[in-house]
């Protein structure tokens, strides 16, 4: 079955390669994707039930199937599944074969670093799928400048993968990733003596680690890959945003045992993680196109994931990074919708309701007390894993802010029981549908190690970021605040253009001729 | 000088294609007019012949008449922005002396309101 | 050292108001070159070289080329595979030659030479080495100006698109600029402490702002015009943007104000901060393109010929075919060129006369559906509305009105929460991770199975007589203007039907480009029934017998809607056709539902993606789906491969096939001794044609221009347009995918083929007595064609004189090239 899931994609590959012009070609590879889909089902039903597969290869490769890895491989099938049919309307023939060659070694890759059972397999996933994604951008149209700061950024983050992998095979041969916790103890007895610090090469690795899902994430200190996607087409964007990035989480929550005598990892990802979702959720505000506005907020929600791997949450993490993948995808497809809803909404917003404002905090919070009280009735065990709490109160922040949005554009007051009742359902079933998944989850994730910080630390972030948009909120009363933070997120949000460094005169002068008149501004 | 209780003042009427009516609206709003009064479907016959005043499907190409008054001293300002445009698009201007008896009617207000001091970013401003 | 001394005596001590008219006349002139561009959901196709019209075709193209990167023409690989398919022949390039007295033994083998030219290289002429490096900084000020600049633009444009919006608006976008400037990085970065005191010194007009600019630039006043013509093609998206909201937008639009004047005063700002006196800017006017040159105009006069000479052989050869003596119904469609299909299948299936009139039918309305807050104009550009109708509930059905406001309420209220959610913070993550479970299998089937859903509405009723819409001598004198211009002033059939015309696609920002033009870019259906209501009413049917319109008492007039991308046909307010139409009516009904389907299956196959088989009714099928297809890019070919206007009656075009290429507008030449009529017809739906026309020349000419580039870049902003890719200029024109296919032209770039039947001197003297029409035929923008109708032929109209037709190859050899899918 691990085959299987394997093979099918990149059977599909040769295929689309081959024959993906024609009207029957189109139809093969969409069976294709969903027989992917439908093999990798099967996979999480055999896991679910205890009958894990192990696939020895080459080179101490091997594949391994346990449920965060089937979980991963499903997320990705299932999004191949609906991309590529779309992708086949969608581009033109020339430029779907290209696509749906290199979406399928894409898929394959992804399952390879899902199922991987060593680190090295999983290494290689990881890189085959970097360079597939360089591949994508840069066959399907891009202008050379983006897929060359993709490729920078890229080569960046997939060097210090391999450099960890380097330092741990030197020191501690090439571990199952299983047994991870063995190969931590070695790293931790090697040190090195750098002037006055002393580091383990299990520091090393972990700082490298966090490097590299960083970077693959697209957070915030890390190069700014995710806006030079802007230039791809729909299909490939959604692809990307939906199973590429997330898998800065799942290396995270895969090489966790690393960071167990390594605290400052943990200390730099949650920082890079809560800057990026504080930073991300401004500009996604702020910008007023709808990709630009998806982009950012894709690299707000992975420095969430981030910040919960650093805090130790990992399967409130892999649930995140799984549902995150299809809500972005679907919001992708989807984009063209961008003037017609505008215009809907437009015309149809009657003016709000005459009731006084002090209404919408009034109903935002009994909603928020509400759902947390739900939540207390609902299921005692919920709070029983690692960053329950945390979540329950993000889901009641949540509740909140939808019944106030709801409070701005109501009718008449007697629809607002049919609101509080509509949001205590999803608020319910969220809730319940997040414990059953984790639950599945959390008997095969590594323990959290001691080096990992309280996941409280989400929360104190959350009332920080929490007064500060109320300064922005009631921006009456400081107005020039306001507009200098709108204004400086706007600058950021929309970012400068890379400028030039130095180059030779006739490469100047050529550059002078295209650039000047057909710069795409 | 008044004549009779009337002041005098300045009146500026352009002859023009509907296309140009926003241009020198704009212009008149420039040099300082206060307001402006526009005949349409005007038709006429002079130095490129003749103009037919009223088409069913097409208010851009039919001739318009616009005209305003204003203060005398602001006149050479609008009469400077008309010529500049007479420059390169057929067209007819006429000034003339012209008394009226609400002057304050022609006169930019002293009260108005200045521009907003800055441009409050506003949480979610959404239309309506 | 980039900034110049700002206490240098520079500054302009106090602008005089002389200064500031000159200026908005100079900043007019400037922007001329440049189209308006409508916001996308009210597309509106226009010449993108409007402003220009009376510089005649090759000088306007020859203008713009020396500001924008384009050529104008045809390019030499796209005349050769024309050449080597029969497209373009010999004889046509003769007869090309001939006009215009050249010799063709000699000029023929240059002709061909040019096919082998390659794609002329545009842009500035390279400089000394030297230059460049002050050049190279200078262009990267020049490029990080216009980003900083766009992405300003993209937030001040902003319609409610964002969470985060800039606030109050109304003081214009140089002075909503002006307040935030000094946290510009790019400013900050080459200003460094100076920022902040250089951009409180500037202006607070953008007048004087721009004045000063200027003068601190060292721009001498006759160049002016020239410089900022250089300064507004650095970002045509946004500045064709700002040249609608500022000329065509009307006093009452709540768009945000984004003037060409701020747009001009905050770039010059720019500049003027950043000017270093000792560099040189990119500066003259850039050398134009190779690869136009005579020969390009030459060959697409002989492509152009080669149609000609083509439809006036069909529409000469099927002379003759008579229409029936009274038939059953009379159908008004619009002149849209994917109307001549539907007309043409439907002639053959029944005892029926088609007409061609503008889709707006007369009637230039705005009208506010029920529960829209504001109307939106329903007529051609070129008039304004003159009221507001308002859908009102059908009597005894106010509780269904209301609760379908109520739901749309609802919608709009839980819309809005999702979008509160999505930016508070905290709450987004929360939100993805519940939204996710439930879009993606919603997605997934709706790219598997797509299915457009139906909006069930209410019953309602239009009437154009309510309170605040037409008095009654408007309604009786644009209801005769509709008979007399269409010539439908006597043998009424029991009958008329006002059809009028919209695309239905999903998840298309361009929605608005396949809905109907002479409705500014908005569905048809509620014009013909405002003008169904109109005529069918007795005060008015009575003022129109007086003014000698004899309306039969027991005709009706029914308002129809036919949608382009599935070719289906709907009758509208069935509920008021009185019962004695019913048979008839269904009769009616069921031929045009058949005559939709031989539409569908006679253009199904042209669709790229559509299955090879020419059975009806998978074609309908698949042009079904595809309409509802979110992921389909070209759910229909729109206006694509418009090649002709045609005015006439319609026995001039009856039984001929032309394609669905065609603008067919109802003329009688009897009908209108003194040429009102005609004027009326050319001055207006002509134009419009020329726009719709041009737009698509251009757009498939010079795509990275005047073309939206590729619809799979395409990122919507603001609500209003589209950016491509990672550009931030909004783009204007037609997407890549709309003309062509793959790398493949499918539109055929001509400009339009006016065919009238009109006597000549009529034509003469509405010609001279108007300027527009003398600026488009004289000035070569379309080619004008006409007949007397006494037998005497066809004439073309070349230099103010016609011209006896006659074609460039044998009358038996008319070649035909068919698109090949």
């Amino acid at each position: 079955m691990l085959i299987a899931t394997l093979g099918v994609p990149l059977v599909g590959a040769v295929l689309g390669a081959l024959a993906a012009e024609s009207f029957t070609g189109k139809r093969l590879l969409s069976g294709l994707a969903l027989l992917n889909l439908g093999a990798a089902a099967l996979l999480a039903v055999l896991v679910t039930f205890g009958k894990p597969d192990f696939v020895p290869g080459p080179w101490n490769l091997a594949l391994a199937a346990d449920r965060l890895g089937v979980l991963f491989a499903l997320l990705a099938a299932g999004i191949q599944a609906t991309v590529l049919p779309y992708a086949a309307r969608c581009l033109d023939p020339r430029a779907f074969r290209r696509f749906a060659a290199v979406s399928q070694v894409l898929v394959a890759a992804t399952d390879l670093t899902g199922t991987a059972a060593t680190l090295s397999t999983l290494v290689l996933g990881w890189v085959v799928a970097s360079v597939a994604v360089y591949a994508l951008v840069a066959g399907t149209g891009a202008p050379p400048g983006a897929a060359r700061r993709l490729g920078a950024a890229f080569l960046l983050g997939d060097g210090a993968l391999v450099g960890a992998l380097v330092m741990i095979w030197r020191f501690a041969g090439d571990p199952s990733l299983f047994r991870l916790s063995e190969a931590e103890a070695r790293l931790a007895a090697v040190r090195f003596v750098l002037g006055p610090a002393v580091l383990t090469a299990g520091d090393a690795v972990a700082v490298l680690v966090v490097a590299s899902a960083v970077v693959r994430s697209a957070l915030w200190p890390g190069p700014r890959w995710l806006p030079s996607t802007l230039a791809a087409p729909t299909p490939v964007s959604a692809l990307l945003h939906a199973g590429v990035v997330n898998a800065g989480g799942f290396l995270l929550i895969r090489l966790s045992p690393f960071f167990a005598a390594t605290p400052a990892a943990s200390v730099l990802a949650l920082t890079a993680g809560l800057g990026t979702a504080a930073l991300g959720g401004v500009a996604s505000a702020v910008r007023s196109d709808v990709k630009g506005a998806l982009v950012y907020s894709t690299m707000s929600q992975m420095g969430f994931m981030i910040a919960e791997c650093a805090v130790g949450a990992f399967a409130a993490a892999a649930f995140h990074l799984v549902a995150h993948g299809m809500y972005k995808a679907s919001l992708f497809l989807g984009s063209g919708d961008g003037i017609s809803e505008h215009v809907h909404d437009r015309r149809s917003c009657a003016p709000p309701a005459p009731a006084p404002n002090r209404m919408r905090p009034v109903l935002a919070c009994t909603g928020a007390f509400g759902l947390l009280a739900l939540a207390g009735l609902l299921h005692p065990a919920l709070l029983a894993h690692r960053g329950g709490e945390v979540t329950v109160v993000f889901a009641a922040v949540t509740s909140g802010a939808l019944l106030w949005g709801w409070a701005e554009r109501r009718q008449a007051f007697g629809q607002t029981p049919w609101a509080f009742l509509g949001v205590a359902v999803a608020g319910a079933a969220y809730l319940l549908w997040f414990s059953a998944v984790t639950g599945w989850l959390t008997p095969e994730l590594p323990a959290v190690g001691a080096g990992f910080l309280s996941p409280f630390w989400l929360l104190g972030a959350l009332a920080a970021a929490g007064g500060l948009a109320a300064i922005v909120a009631y921006a009456g009363r400081w107005p020039r605040v306001a507009a200098r933070l709108h204004a400086r997120a706007l600058w950021a949000a929309w970012g400068m253009p890379p400028t030039r460094s130095a180059m030779s005169a006739a490469k100047q002068r050529r550059r002078l001729e295209v650039e000047l008149w057909k710069q795409p501004i | 000088m008044e004549l009779e209780g009337l002041s005098r003042m300045t009146r500026v009427e352009v002859v023009t294609t509907g296309q140009d009516v926003p241009l020198l609206q704009q212009v008149f709003k420039s040099a300082g007019a206060v307001g402006y009064t526009a005949m349409s479907s005007v038709s006429g016959f002079g130095h490129h012949g003749l103009h037919q005043g009223r088409l069913a499907f097409n208010e851009r190409d039919t001739q318009v008449l616009l005209f305003t008054v204003l203060p005398e001293e602001a006149a050479p300002a609008l009469v400077a922005g008309v010529r500049r445009w007479l420059a390169d698009r057929p067209g007819v201007m006429f000034v003339s002396e012209v008394y009226v008896s609400r002057p304050e009617y022609f006169r930019p207000r002293q009260d108005a309101a200045p521009a907003p001091e800055n441009p409050v970013s506003c949480w979610r401003c959404r239309r309506g | 050292m980039e900034a110049t001394d700002l206490s240098a005596p520079q500054r302009v001590a106090a602008s005089s108001a002389a200064e500031r008219a000159r200026l908005r006349v100079d900043v007019e002139s400037a922007a001329r070159l440049l189209a308006p561009m409508w916001p996308l959901e009210s597309f509106i196709a226009v010449n993108p070289l409007m402003g220009l019209l009376e510089l005649r075709f090759e000088g306007a193209v020859r203008e713009a080329s020396r500001w924008l990167p384009l050529t104008g023409y045809p390019s030499p690989a796209f005349m050769k595979a024309a050449y080597g398919e029969g497209r373009v022949t010999d004889a046509d390039l003769a007869a090309v030659l001939a006009e215009r007295h050249l010799d063709a033994d000699q000029t023929l083998p240059a002709l061909r030479a040019w096919l082998e030219h390659p794609e002329g290289a545009v842009g500035p002429s390279p400089g000394a080495a030297g230059e460049l490096a002050d050049r190279r900084r200078a262009l990267t000020t020049y490029l990080a100006t216009d980003a900083q600049l766009a992405a300003f633009c993209a937030t001040f444009a902003d319609e409610g698109a964002s969470g985060w919006a800039l606030g109050d608006r109304s003081g214009g976008l140089y002075h909503c600029w002006r307040a935030v400037a000094a946290l510009d990085p790019l400013l900050r970065c080459r200003l460094r402490r100076r920022a902040a005191r250089a951009v409180a010194a500037l202006p607070a007009d953008p007048e004087d702002a721009l004045l000063e600019a200027l003068v601190r630039l060292g721009v001498p006043a006759e160049h002016r015009v020239e410089e900022l013509r250089r300064q507004l093609t650095r970002l045509p998206g946004w500045a064709s943007y700002a040249r609608w909201r500022e000329e065509w937008a009307g006093p009452d639009c709540t768009s945000p104000p984004l003037g060409v004047l701020d747009l001009l005063a905050v770039r010059m700002s720019y500049e003027a901060l950043l000017f270093d006196p000792t560099g040189t800017a990119p500066g003259s006017a850039p050398v134009p393109a190779e690869g136009g040159g005579p020969w390009a105009g030459i060959w697409l006069e002989a492509y152009e010929r080669h149609y000609r000479d083509d439809i006036l052989g069909r529409l000469s050869a099927g002379r003759g075919i008579q229409r029936d003596a009274q038939p059953e119904a009379q159908i008004v469609f619009c002149i849209d060129a994917r109307s001549e299909r539907l007309r043409r299948c439907l002639e053959a299936l029944g005892p029926y006369a088609t007409f061609g009139f503008a889709g707006f039918f007369g009637f230039p309305v705005a009208v506010a559906g029920l529960g829209d807050r504001y109307g939106t104009a329903r007529c051609p550009v070129l008039i304004s509305p003159r009221a507001i109708v308002r859908e009102r509930p059908a009597p005894g059905r106010a509780r269904a009105a209301v609760s379908h406001l109520r739901s749309r309420a609802r919608a709009a209220a839980a819309h809005n929460a999702w979008h509160v959610a999505k930016i508070a913070p905290g709450a987004a993550f929360p939100l993805a991770e519940a939204l996710g479970w439930w879009l993606w299998p919603a997605a997934g089937l709706r790219t598997v199975w797509p299915r457009l859903s139906r909006h069930s509405a209410p019953p309602t009723v239009l009437d154009p007589g309510a309170a605040g819409g037409l008095a009654l001598d408007e309604r009786i004198l644009f209801a005769e203007n509709a008979l007399v211009t269409m010539g439908l002033v006597r043998d009424f059939s029991p009958l008329v039907v006002l059809c009028g015309h919209r695309g239905r696609t999903a998840a298309n920002p361009h929605a608005s480009a396949l809905d109907c033009g002479a409705c500014a870019g908005a569905p048809g259906g509620p014009s013909a029934r405002l003008a169904a209501a109109a005529l069918n009413e007795p005060a008015v049917r009575a003022a129109l017998v007086e003014r000698g319109i004899r309306v039969p008492d027991d005709t009706w007039f029914v308002a129809a809607e036919h949608n382009t991308t599935t070719d289906d046909v709907t009758i509208l307010d069935w509920h008021l056709v009185p019962a004695r139409h019913g048979a008839r009516l269904a009769q009616l009904t069921s031929d045009l539902a058949e005559a939709g389907r031989r539409c569908a299956a006679e253009r199904g196959p042209s669709l790229p993606g559509a299955p090879a088989v020419r059975d009806a009714r998978v074609a309908v099928a698949h042009v079904a789906r595809r309409a509802a297809d979110w992921a389909q890019i070209r759910p229909e070919w729109g206006l694509a491969r418009n090649a002709a206007f045609v005015v006439g009656p319609r026995s001039l075009t009856s039984g001929i096939h032309l394609e669905g290429r065609v603008f067919l507008h109802s003329y009688e030449p009897d009908l209108d001794p003194d040429g009102l009529v005609l004027e009326s017809i050319l001055t207006g739906p002509l134009v419009v044609a020329q726009w719709i026309s041009a737009q698509y020349y251009f757009s498939s000419v010079a795509p990275e221009v005047f073309g939206a580039g590729d619809k799979t870049l395409h990122n919507p902003v603001g609500g209003i347009g589209v950016l491509c890719g990672e550009g931030r200029d909004l783009r204007v024109g037609l997407p890549w995918q709309s003309v062509a296919v793959g790398n493949r032209l499918y539109h055929e770039p001509m400009r339009l083929l006016t065919i009238v039947q009109a006597p000549l001197g009529r034509l003469d003297i509405v010609i001279a007595r108007n300027t527009v029409l003398g600026q488009l035929v004289d000035g070569q923008w379309l080619h004008l064609v006409a007949e007397s109708g006494d037998g005497t032929g066809w004439h073309t109209r070349r230099a103010g004189s016609w011209w006896p037709w006659e074609p460039a190859m044998s009358c038996g050899e008319v070649a035909r090239w068919n698109w090949k899918a």
